[in-house]
């Protein structure tokens, strides 16, 4: 079952309740999401990006994951 | 020798490592051209590791650095991201900080074309 990003979006907002989550594309392989939350403050850019990873439980996960391709950009507010 | 001290001694014995989806004069997925296509053009020397060539690797680095994704970049044995990182890090010149700090040889003026084409 191919993903859509309102899935993805769920997953992070589930993931992050407090931060802004955006997520964008419809071919359901490839997608581009930007999170922001204040969790992510102190943390370097790969820590923030294993936390989306792990909000997304193993859907990046093998060759033959839902998602093969997330483009993503994190950050703490500003 | 497991996969694993496999990975650890390719990413100790070079400098800067690049596992990949195909190769550097053929990458075989957009975020892989995209860091490959990078250190090419800064004319940093680089060793890519082609993950399709082998099932092992494939899954092994993703192990080996807890980071579900391909590519990984990797300089002086310390993972330094993915595609996204990768591209954030060169357009903010963090790339280019961390290649001088850790004395690995690269072409300022080409990272500097690369930010004003993409600034």
């Amino acid at each position: 079952m191919p993903i859509t990003a309102r899935e993805i979006e769920q997953l992070l907002r589930d993931a992050f309740p407090q931060g802004q989550v955006k997520v964008e594309g419809d071919d359901g392989a490839h997608f581009a999401a930007q999170v922001i939350d204040e969790s992510f403050r102190g943390m370097n850019r790969v820590q923030q990006q294993r936390a989306v990873y792990a909000a997304l439980k193993g859907k990046m996960d093998g060759s033959h994951g839902e998602l093969h391709a997330l483009a993503l950009t994190t950050k703490a507010p500003d | 020798m497991s996969v694993e001290e496999t990975i650890r001694k390719t990413v100790t014995e070079n400098d800067v490592v690049l596992f990949m989806k195909g190769t550097k004069m053929m990458p075989q997925c957009g975020f892989s051209s995209r860091i490959a296509g990078v250190l090419n053009y800064m004319g940093v020397e680089f060793a890519d590791v082609n993950v399709l060539a082998d099932e092992q690797i494939r899954q092994g680095i993703k192990d080996y650095s807890d980071w579900p994704t391909i590519p990984q970049l990797y300089v002086k044995g310390e993972f330094v991201g993915g595609c996204d990182i990768v591209t954030e890090m060169t357009l903010s010149g963090e790339l280019d900080q961390l290649f001088a700090d850790q004395g690995i040889g690269f072409d300022k003026d080409a990272a500097e074309k690369i930010r004003e084409a993409n600034g």
